[in-house]
């Protein structure tokens, strides 16, 4: 069930009437049933290997929590990591690299035919949600939960079971159970995030993905400034599409009054890279950082103070640790080379003198800091993106190049815009040429990134949809109409799925 | 709690009017009636009907399972340029007709439709419409569907639908349809019923025996040097099934042969035709010398067909009696008239095999009556 449907339109209103009209303490097993529900539509077999998983990590806590015995502690949380990472393992890299294999070796056999069970979805994300709890409950930083359901319930989420944001049990268990009542205000709040995050997804995200599929997908057609335009439109096609993602994910669970962690915070507004992973997929920059980075760093550390420079110790570190992160996306090179990238991006900044690791001051500094964090980000996702290093690799070498007519190579790539086409039509303009529309679609979607920074901006002072919940009622509703319209007339209807659904 | 659903009711209105007209209204309309359902209607109904859809061309599914439900004897197969063979043509008690032009685009596209067919749904009889820009060597074939895709096609979703809402709105809002006629459901041209806002509106559409009628040519006629005029572009230009060649592809022949073979061994006989192009359309491409590949192209298939004891007719020429350039919907689609006098011209010449399907002397006399228009022979009403 996408969450771009009409029938998860009619799945939230459900859940939202059976939810709230249900007692306060059944109210957890209305989100269990729908959540059941919706992972269900991905395929029963996905369902029976989730519920597997969540009894596994329930019974393992609960293990924990009955032993003060270090060695049965750490059996126990050893069996954890196990079945978590090695489903990851088997999943999402094994059993995609054996898929081809002509081979009668029993057990690649056995990896090779659980293809047939795809990659369940959202592993990536529960994967890590659940994992955390049991780390948790091991630091008895957290008690383990009693109840399955309860536990369930948080899992398998259906807000943000399939694309995050990656929460913590103590954030969300203690809301699952508090079952709120109703409140307009946060409703009405809950749904314009929905409709924002709708918008960035079909009006911007799907836009920009057309120019940037057509490119990416054979770069060698292109020229350099088809290539530029379409990296430029890429770096903003991502934050649209994961970002629209939240929204919808964060609205949905806001009508329903529960709070999920924010996932980005103007991430191009960053002066650093280490100030962009503070603003990006903010939930998996936290968990790396608290149940990876720390303990990795302080292990490291602890081992080898005496012989290596704690420097050097931090640059391994960051490289392993943005490493798995890359891999964490996808079992391919490119995204081990993305990470890689970052942590030497980290690693350099760590080797800065102290008053370029300083925010920056003043506007000229500021813009020169957030200029050149944009473009050292923006060549990073050219590997996230690229279906191969060589094609990322001719996609850098040849960017910069111009081959024949600037105009032309640009428009070559704009494909002509089913939205504008609209537009045109419905100004009796049908007898535009190409050209015409071409370039339209270029200033549109440039419209619309510059409509996306203007709303983080906003955001950076208050809140966008804040200063529009403040607004006068007329100019609330003009806002919501014209979303809505923007989404029937210049929604890019062309069956694109979420990106970070695929992690 | 019921004042936030009221308000939210108070915002869906607007939006829920959008839906009416842009996807409600189109829906009445047929536009999303399932293709399966059309074709079976269409083949159950006995009343004529016009089926023809705005926002989603998925003829080539249509022809195909319109020919399985039909089981018809006799088949006119083709590209669009095969689309004007009527039912009427076939006026013997016990024959049966399908035309199911427009589901063959290309040659490999001959052998994907036949073979598509069930033994029981093939026809015994196959006219198979050979346009000449199939052997031409310059000539890349646009992306159709082709017969082996077709009825694989995604169902309508919800984006696909939303696509189809944001092109009616537009439409409506300039005027293109209007509810009030849709509501009709009925074709402009014959009043018999329709289906599709194109067939609604214009008239234009499949016909229950699977000819096409050109509802905006019979409604709103035009001047035949107009009609004529975009095809004489492309000549200019040397595209879009004009290209210029002086021989013909022997890699398309060889195709074809095989497809012949493949038809012959299932029983199935194949009268092969090149069809016509408009006489001055066809007299200006002869003169500019830029075409030599079509009359040695006619030639080659005559030896095809007669080394496989087959017929071939080559009426690339347009020459027929009493047919000019009115009788031709543009340069190269000729209308029901002129169609009506290649068939007599290949009835004459096979009195064996389609004698038993149809009588010349109506036909004749039919085509000497006068009548309304340069473009139809038939009224719907005499359609079986």
């Amino acid at each position: 069930m996408s969450i771009i449907s009409f029938l998860f339109v009619a799945f939230v209103g459900v859940v939202t009437v059976l939810y709230f009209g249900a007692p306060q303490r059944f109210r957890w097993l209305v989100l269990l049933a729908a959540s059941t529900v919706f992972y269900a539509s991905f395929g029963g077999r996905a369902l029976v290997l989730l519920a597997l998983s969540i009894l596994a990590d329930f019974a393992l806590a609960r293990l924990i929590g009955q032993t003060s015995q270090p060695g049965r502690r750490r059996l126990y949380l050893g069996l954890s990591l196990a079945i978590n990472l090695g489903s990851l393992a088997l999943f999402k890299y094994f059993t995609p690299a054996v898929r081809g294999l002509d081979t009668s070796v029993a057990w690649l056999s056995f990896a090779r035919n659980l293809h047939i069970l795809g990659t369940p979805i959202g592993l990536s994300f529960f994967t890590f949600a659940k994992l955390g709890y049991v780390i948790d409950v091991f630091r008895r930083q957290t008690s383990p939960e009693p109840s399955l359901g309860y536990f369930a319930t948080f899992v398998a989420f259906f807000p943000n079971i399939t694309s995050g944001p990656i929460e913590r049990a103590t954030h969300l268990l203690p809301q699952l159970k508090a079952g709120q009542p109703f409140d307009a205000a946060r409703a009405a709040e809950g749904l314009r995030r929905v409709l924002w995050g709708v918008c960035k997804k079909v009006v911007i995200a799907d836009r920009l993905a057309i120019y940037v599929d057509a490119v990416y997908n054979q770069p060698r057609y292109y020229s350099g400034p088809a290539l530029f335009l379409a990296t430029l439109f890429l770096a903003f096609q991502i934050y649209a599409d994961f970002s629209a993602y939240t929204d919808i994910a964060l609205g949905i669970a806001h009508l329903l009054g529960i709070d999920l962690f924010e996932n980005f915070r103007q991430p191009y507004f960053a002066t650093s890279v280490f100030d962009f992973w503070r603003r990006w997929h903010i939930s998996l920059t936290n968990w790396i950082r608290e149940y990876l980075l720390f303990p990795l760093s302080r292990g490291l550390l602890r081992k080898f103070r005496q012989r290596v420079a704690p420097q050097a110790l931090q640059v391994v570190v960051y490289l392993a640790v943005m490493g798995l992160v890359g891999l964490w996306h996808g079992a391919s090179l490119t995204f081990v080379a993305w990470g890689l990238l970052h942590g030497l991006y980290l690693s350099v900044e760590l080797a800065l003198p102290a008053r370029l690791r300083q925010p920056p001051h003043g506007r000229w500094e500021t813009a020169l800091r957030l200029g050149v964090t944009f473009g050292l980000v923006s060549l990073a996702w050219i590997l996230f993106r690229a279906n191969s290093l060589s094609d990322a690799g001719y996609i850098v070498s040849h960017m910069l190049s111009l081959r024949g007519d600037f105009w032309s190579a640009i428009l070559y790539v704009i494909p002509v815009d089913p939205g504008v086409s609209a537009l045109f039509t419905l100004l009796g303009l049908t007898a535009a040429p190409d050209q015409s529309l071409r370039l339209i679609g270029l200033v549109l979607s440039l419209a619309l990134i510059g409509v996306l920074l203007l709303a983080d901006l906003s955001d950076a002072r208050g809140g966008f949809l804040q200063s529009v919940s403040r607004a006068p009622a007329w100019l609330r509703w003009s806002f919501y109409y014209a979303v809505t319209a923007g989404i029937l007339f210049l929604g890019s209807w062309g069956q694109q799925a979420f990106l970070y659904f695929r992690f | 709690m019921p004042r936030f659903i009221l308000k939210l009711l108070l915002f869906a209105l607007p939006v829920a009017c959008y839906g009416l007209v842009a996807i409600g209204m189109p829906y009445y309309a047929g536009e999303f009636t399932p293709l399966r359902q059309v074709a079976a209607e269409q083949a159950a109904s006995p009343v004529a009907s016009l089926y023809g859809r705005a926002y989603r061309d998925d003829f080539v599914a249509y022809k195909l399972l319109s020919t399985q439900l039909r089981r018809a004897n006799i088949l006119a197969l083709g590209s669009s340029r095969v689309w004007s063979f009527r039912a009427g043509l076939f006026n013997k008690a016990g024959a049966s007709f399908y035309n199911a032009g427009g589901g063959a685009n290309t040659i490999s596209d001959l052998g994907q439709f036949v073979q598509a067919l069930a033994a029981d749904q093939a026809p015994q009889v196959l006219i198979v419409g050979l346009d000449q820009d199939w052997f031409d060597p310059a000539h890349v074939p646009t992306l159709v569907t082709s017969p082996a895709e077709a009825l694989n096609q995604p169902a309508m979703d919800d984006q696909a639908l939303l696509n189809t809402g944001r092109s009616a709105m537009v439409d409506w809002l300039t005027g293109r349809w209007s509810v009030l006629q849709l509501l009709t459901r009925k074709d402009p041209i014959t009043q018999d019923h329709a289906v599709g806002i194109r067939a609604i509106m214009t008239g234009d559409g499949f016909r229950k025996d699977g000819s096409r009628q050109f509802g905006h040519l019979l409604s709103s006629p035009t001047a035949t040097a107009d009609r004529l005029a975009e095809t004489r572009r492309r000549i200019e230009i040397s595209g879009d099934r004009f290209e210029y060649a002086d021989q013909f592809s022997p890699t398309a022949v060889a195709k074809l042969g095989t497809f012949l073979d493949e038809c012959q061994a299932r029983g199935i006989t194949v009268i092969g035709f090149s069809p016509p192009y408009a006489p001055s359309i066809y007299a200006e491409m002869a003169a500019s010398a830029h075409y030599g590949y079509i009359p040695k192209l006619g030639a080659e298939l005559g030896r095809l067909f007669a080394a496989k004891g087959l017929a071939y007719f080559d009426f690339s020429d347009g020459h027929l009696p009493g047919i000019t350039d009115d009788n031709f919907i543009d340069g190269f689609h000729g209308s029901e008239i002129v169609y009506s006098q290649m068939y007599l011209q290949m009835l004459e010449a096979q009195p064996d095999l389609l004698g038993q399907y149809s009588e010349a002397a109506p036909l004749v006399a039919r085509l000497q009556q006068p009548r309304m228009n340069n473009l139809t022979l038939f009224d719907n009403d005499a359609v079986p």
